[in-house]
């Protein structure tokens, strides 16, 4: 029980912190005169999506802010980057109904009336518009032009510049925000915090950071598109548990100063990290000497945090790199697992001899490779077919979503229970 | 949630496009009206000589705003914009003093600061375009002679609640002195969002220039306008009444009574009257 509240406590603060202005605003006024009628129903509405919408914008802000205890409160750093995107399409999509609603009152006037409206009426309207635009511009980058990851990055820091319009327009529209205190000073502080976080994420942390200085001491090319980075501390070390991962920023030349996430592929004595992606290719020219900033650790997918020590991990794919790190600490546990890799083609699987390796030395560490294209794709019934029953082990998933959310259900359905069943995304960005 | 968003953002540019299109088309349309209806600024000479005998024209030049210099008739210039604010000055939240000083005269930094560097909010500023009358040094037209007809001039209706020319009642062609009866039939006529007015207890009130200011928003009202309202008054609608302070802001749109007989030039200082004698009933902040 007590491990439910925590892992929803999180969850439930965001959406207290976007429904207490609306409290407020209905304390402010009766309702039946904010819904007498269609028109002050449409302005309250557009007032109301307005409110909400910025003050999600602001929560979405501050989970962007990738700090840790982020990362402890919502069981994941990729769990925060979820709510950060999901919070953010709500702000967007209400944000988007804001001016609609509210030029329902000018369009009883005059169609003409309405269309200067929503062009910008007043200088702190026209802030709004600007505002809304760009974030138009912002979002549809996001959901409709897949941009390369560094190309997006760099497009979505100008988000910042979209909230200090919507902070402008907040305070200097008239409206209940300017009216109540207590609504100015709550939005306000939000706003603030927001502001901060976002600004500090997008432009700072480059400079102003607790990361750990690393050394780059060899560069392994695994794939196409997976490289081996082995690092060494220069002053202080990171301590992290098998299955994390941490974001890296290379002071080399040639290389985005933008940092990346990597999983640690190794046991807890001296990281390894991967990485896949495009960017791959740019890190094989890395050379050994060159400097690395490490954040992190960040993730919450660790083995020990299960209710049985009889496991099977499940790694689609590039989402092995957790398990890798995890199967080199499993020796001392008495955990008994049962990996199973899954490829398309054997050629994939990069990580098998090393994984084989751990296994030769470990006989409760079984491994099976599973190449769907001579097998098709895995089930359930060839996991229970190997592994015997399920119902009484835990289960790690790591991998491409239709992957993890396909065996999710199955597992569902055989009435495996689900605090049983561990997931991490591995792209989660 | 990607569904959720491209929906919403169809809709956003539906109506935005259909707003910005159709508001665009109408007011192309609506400059042509004017045109035809010889209520633009400047008329071609043609027309200027035909409408010579019911219209003469105004410049509104520093000489003519200096004119309308007092509580019951005061003109504001600010921006290069001439206002008409005396129907308003009743409800300054800072009192009608604050603006006195100013009728008839240049106002722009006094509206801007309010006197002590502080500006306006933009309600305020949205608040000043219903008493718009036109640019300085503009030439416009005029219903009546100004010698006989007072000061209510003829606003080129720029903005949709463009309240003085509400004001000015729409038979002041036939010249100010003309008896008029405050009938159902006189009522019917002022029925619209840009001329509203209402019979509220057997007294008559122009409320065009509060309706954008009516915290229920206008289009509680506009139902009314020209009609008999005495009942959607005083319940609101929902049963309940309108507060105390509600009463006496309707009491300075007051025209006159049912059935009085009475002059243009009577009703217009009716509604300038009442307005100079009624304490400030509102503020900006009310809304």
């Amino acid at each position: 029980m007590n491990k439910f509240f925590q892992k929803y406590l999180a969850f439930v603060l965001v959406y207290v912190l976007a429904l207490l202005p609306v409290l407020n605003w209905v304390r402010l006024e009766s309702l039946s005169l904010r819904f007498v009628n269609l028109s002050a129903t449409m302005t309250s509405l557009g007032q109301l999506t307005g409110l909400v919408g910025m003050t999600l914008f602001s929560i979405s802000l501050l989970l962007s802010g990738r700090f840790r205890f982020l990362d402890s409160w919502f069981f994941g750093l990729n769990r925060v980057y979820d709510q950060h995107h999901k919070i953010g399409a709500i702000a967007f999509i209400l944000l988007l109904f804001h001016p609609l609603l509210l030029a329902f009152r000018y369009l009883t006037f005059s169609v003409r009336s309405a269309a200067l409206f929503l062009l910008g009426n007043d200088l702190s309207v026209v802030y709004g518009v600007i505002a809304l635009l760009l974030m138009i511009l912002l979002m549809v980058l996001t959901f409709y032009i897949k941009l390369k990851y560094p190309h997006w990055k760099i497009s979505h820091k100008f988000m910042v510049l979209v909230f200090v319009f919507a902070i402008l327009h907040s305070f200097f529209i008239y409206s209940d925000i300017a009216r109540d205190p207590w609504l100015r000073f709550y939005i306000l502080a939000l706003a603030i915090l927001g502001l901060l976080v976002g600004t500090y994420r997008a432009f700072f942390n480059k400079y102003i950071n607790r990361d750990y200085d690393y050394i780059v001491k060899a560069v392994t090319p695994l794939s196409s598109n997976t490289v081996s980075i082995k690092l060494e501390p220069q002053g202080r070390a990171l301590s992290f548990q098998a299955g994390q991962f941490v974001f890296v920023r290379f002071k080399s030349r040639g290389l985005s100063t933008e940092s990346h996430p990597f999983s640690i592929c190794s046991g807890p004595e001296e990281p390894v990290v991967k990485s896949l992606g495009d960017y791959t290719e740019k890190l094989t020219k890395l050379q050994p000497g060159e400097l690395a900033s490490v954040e992190g650790p960040f993730g919450k997918f660790s083995y020990r945090q299960a209710v049985h020590k009889q496991q099977i991990w499940l790694a689609g794919g590039v989402g092995i790199t957790p398990f890798v790190s995890m199967a080199k600490d499993l020796n001392k546990s008495g955990h008994k697992v049962d990996l199973y890799y899954c490829v398309n083609e054997q050629a994939e699987a990069v990580l098998l001899k090393e994984l084989m390796e751990i296994a030769k030395d470990n006989k409760n560490f079984r491994v099976f490779a599973w190449c769907s294209n001579d097998k098709g794709r895995i089930n359930v019934e060839a996991i229970v077919y190997s592994s015997g029953d399920v119902l009484n082990k835990d289960i790690f998933l790591c991998g491409p979503e239709p992957f993890m959310v396909g065996l999710r259900q199955q597992f569902l359905k055989l009435k495996v229970p689900k605090q049983q069943i561990h997931w991490e995304r591995f792209n989660f960005l | 949630m990607k569904k959720f968003v491209t929906i919403a953002l169809f809709i956003f540019w539906a109506v935005f496009t259909a707003v910005l299109t159709a508001g665009l088309v109408f007011y192309q349309n609506q400059q042509q009206q004017l045109v035809g209806g010889n209520n633009l600024a400047v008329p071609t000479a043609g027309q200027a000589s035909k409408e010579a005998n019911t219209k003469t024209q105004l410049v509104l030049d520093v000489a003519e705003i200096g004119k309308h210099k007092t509580l019951s008739d005061c003109w504001l210039i600010i921006g290069g914009k001439v206002y008409n604010v005396s129907t308003y000055l009743s409800q300054h939240p800072g009192g009608a003093g604050t603006i006195e000083p100013y009728c008839g005269q240049e106002a722009t930094n006094a509206f801007q600061t309010k006197d002590i560097g502080r500006p306006h909010s933009s309600f305020a500023s949205d608040l000043l375009k219903n008493y718009y009358v036109g640019n300085l040094n503009q030439a416009i037209n005029q219903a009546a002679p100004a010698a006989t007809g007072g000061s209510q001039a003829q606003t080129p209706a720029k903005t949709p609640a463009a309240a003085p020319s509400s004001q000015t009642a729409p038979t002041s062609a036939s010249g100010n002195q003309t008896p008029i009866t405050l009938n159902m039939t006189e009522l019917a006529k002022h029925n619209s969002s840009k001329d509203c007015w209402l019979l509220i207890s057997g007294k008559i009130y122009n409320v065009t220039s509060f309706l954008f200011a009516h915290p229920g928003g206008a289009g509680t009202i506009t139902p009314y306008c020209g009609q008999e309202a005495t009942r959607a008054f005083q319940t609101k609608d929902i049963g309940r009444p309108h507060s105390g302070s509600a009463v006496s802001m309707l009491a300075s749109y007051y025209v006159g009574n049912l059935n009085q007989t009475t002059t243009q030039q009577q009703v217009q200082t009716n509604i300038q009257n009442t307005n100079a004698v009624q304490p400030a009933a509102r503020g900006f902040e009310d809304d």
